[in-house]
């Protein structure tokens, strides 16, 4: 059954299981009144029989010929019997109504199929035996459907009626808290990975399957921190063996071999470096106070990278930063992305030109432009994942740079966007939420 | 210039040595806090390179307990770890600068040099860059022995942007700096200085470049040619 199958509802499951019994409840109750009208000893129509003897006797006469005769309306609604005083049948209608006990001179019985009542009496024909019978009522289908349409609908269809709702709003109710359980759950992420399911305010039955899934949550943190700190331990443990690499470098004798040497050293250590962060990242978490201003922010990573960039003769510059704009963000990891997106333009842009940071205050935003040759429409989707470079084949960084940036944005519920600098380059823009 | 570094790790001590002494440092090298206590107990050090995880200790908390006991020598925190947070730790252990492993050795003369160049420190004398010379005790400034005619506000900031050389030194510190001279530092004032300093170093052919990182600040350097 797919999820959205009736029968994986509960309320609908409770609401058809209800109707059933509402339903055999009903049923119950009109056979039992049916039952009861069918004995029927005290529901004997005594008027109408009455009535019905009255009218047989009045049309009791004798006949021309000497012959008793017998005049009754077309179609009467009762059976009949007439019999003469030496107890031979005079008259009788279809299904007449059986022996009248002797000894008595009037009564009234009950028999399977009809209510009679009978008297002896002196007629206009002499002494006669009169019995009437009134049919029990009908067939007991329409007595059903008599019954459940004047008495018990009324009566059972609000019943009906409030058992669904009061069902329905009780397992709302109940099941409410599962609601706030998936918002939980849907926040718990690699950077929140110790947020457990709260048990508060939750049905009995719900709490072992909850208790099952925190229980589960804590192993699989528990894998994820050693994972992550694996990660870190290992990023930790290059630095020294790079940083004597590198110091080698600067004895060796061939200038030509070490400075390509030198780079490939750089790019390990920018990996190791990333990876660092990568794993950094992962347990980053805003806290509710923490506060950064972006335009300290860029005038800070502009004074880190000034140097490296004039060095490969580039020009760094920031604008709007005169007046401080200050966001709800961590300033490491926002220090961090900044700096990678600098870095990457300061690599993409051509010689001689400028990076440009800018800081905006209304939303608030920060956005660093390059003079290189942009980025296609086309490939501006997969820049953020790891490892995608536009021209593998080329130079230094490791393409886990703009990941790094997405992430943090991400922690950061902001938005990274990229477009095109005016006069051509690329621009990319972090926009943070008011 | 003597210069005591204290790193465990012997083959990179052994290239660091080697490195720094090519850069006209006199080292000693040591690989223990105690030993390094020794050390600067027994000699005259200039500079001291300090790594941050030893065997015996963590030379952070090393740091801040002979800084509260009056110690005022610069020194250089180097360390293989390297996030943001761990550097403001290092900073505030009372370090005057960081550096992470890997780096590269012009990197880290680059830095001691510019410890060494501040008030006080051993090259903070006389500030030279390209063919620049600035004698910080008379205040003159001599390019290749010719002195060279620059006003009181010019000398502040040339002498600001010396001591940090090869790095940013932010408008605001500039700016501040020339107060004393002009009250009213209006937004354009400091570009004016800069511009007319700019114009007699490149006169006099000092070697000397200024680049204006706009919105950030200003950075010395030598002319590249």
């Amino acid at each position: 059954m797919s999820p959205s199958h009736p029968f994986r509802s509960l309320q609908f499951r409770l609401a058809w299981r209800l109707a059933l019994v509402v339903l055999a409840i009903v049923l119950a109750t009109s056979f039992a009144i049916l039952l009861h009208r069918r004995s029927g000893t005290t529901d004997i129509p005594r008027e109408e029989l009455i009535e019905a003897i009255d009218q047989v006797t009045a049309g009791l006469s004798q006949g021309a010929n000497g012959k008793p005769q017998l005049r009754l309306p077309a179609n009467p609604e009762y059976n009949y019997a007439v019999a003469g005083a030496d107890g031979r049948a005079l008259f009788a209608s279809a299904r007449p109504p059986g022996e009248a006990p002797p000894g008595w001179s009037a009564g009234f019985l009950s028999e399977r199929s009809q209510a009679v009542a009978f008297r002896r009496l002196d007629s206009a024909i002499g002494r006669v035996e009169i019995r009437v019978g009134i049919d029990n009522r009908r067939d007991w289908v329409s007595v059903l459907g008599r019954e459940l349409d004047e008495e018990l609908l009324p009566v059972l269809l609000p019943t009906l009626l409030a058992a669904l709702v009061i069902g329905a709003l009780t397992l709302r109710d109940g099941l409410r808290p599962l609601q706030r359980l998936a918002s939980v759950a849907a926040g718990i992420t690699p950077a929140e990975s110790e947020r457990r399911l709260p048990l508060d305010d939750l049905p009995r039955e719900l709490a072992p399957l909850v208790h099952a899934i925190n229980a589960a949550l804590d192993r699989l943190d528990e894998g994820f921190r050693a994972q992550r700190d694996f990660t870190a331990d290992a990023a930790h443990q290059l630095r020294t063996p790079l940083a004597i690499l590198s110091a080698h470098l600067d004895t060796l004798d061939d200038r030509t071999v070490a400075a390509s040497l030198r780079e490939d050293v750089a790019r390990m250590s920018r990996l190791v470096e990333q990876l660092l962060q990568v794993a950094e990242l992962e347990a980053l978490t805003l806290k509710p106070q923490e506060r950064t201003d972006l335009s300290a922010l860029a005038v800070e990573v502009a004074e880190a990278l000034a140097p490296m960039a004039l060095a490969r003769r580039r020009d760094i510059a920031v604008t709007g930063a005169e007046v401080s704009v200050t966001v709800h963000g961590n300033h490491d990891s926002l220090h961090q992305a900044l700096r990678n997106l600098v870095e990457n333009a300061l690599h993409h842009t051509s010689e001689g030109t400028t990076v440009d940071i800018a800081v905006q205050s209304e939303p608030p935003s920060i956005s660093v432009s390059d003079q290189g040759p942009g980025i296609p429409a086309a490939d501006r989707k997969n820049l953020f994942q790891r490892f995608w470079r536009a021209e593998r084949s080329s130079g230094r960084g490791a393409g886990l740079g703009l990941a790094i940036v997405q992430r943090i944005t991400a922690a950061h519920a902001a938005r990274i966007e990229i477009d095109d600098a005016p006069g051509g380059g690329a621009r990319f823009t972090i926009r943070f939420a008011r | 210039m003597r210069l005591l570094l204290v790193e465990d790790n012997d083959r990179l001590a052994q290239l660091v040595v080697k490195g720094l002494s090519e850069a006209g440092f006199t080292v000693d090298r040591v690989a223990r806090l105690d030993e390094a206590g020794a050390a600067l107990a027994a000699g005259k050090f200039d500079i001291v390179v300090l790594d941050l995880s030893l065997p015996d200790g963590d030379g952070g908390e090393w740091l801040r307990k002979r800084r509260a006991a009056g110690d005022k020598l610069p020194f250089l925190m180097l360390t293989a770890r390297a996030s943001t947070g761990d550097k403001v730790k290092g900073l505030n252990s009372g370090a005057d600068d960081y550096l992470a492993k890997p780096f590269e050795m012009a990197e880290l003369v680059a830095r001691l040099k510019a410890l060494l160049r501040r008030p006080g420190g051993v090259l903070g004398l006389t500030l030279e860059l390209g063919r620049l010379s600035f004698d910080t005790v008379h205040r003159e400034v001599g390019v290749a022995g010719r002195r060279l005619s620059l006003s009181a506000s010019e000398l502040t900031l040339l002498e600001l942007l010396l001591r940090r050389a090869g790095r940013v030194v932010p408008r605001r510190l500039l700016e501040e700096g020339l107060y004393g001279f002009d009250d009213d530092v209006g937004p354009n004032s400091l570009e004016a200085h800069v511009s007319r300093l700019r114009k007699k170093l490149e006169a006099a052919a000092a070697g000397v470049q200024i680049h204006t990182l706009r919105g950030v600040g200003y950075l010395a350097a030598e002319r590249s040619e």
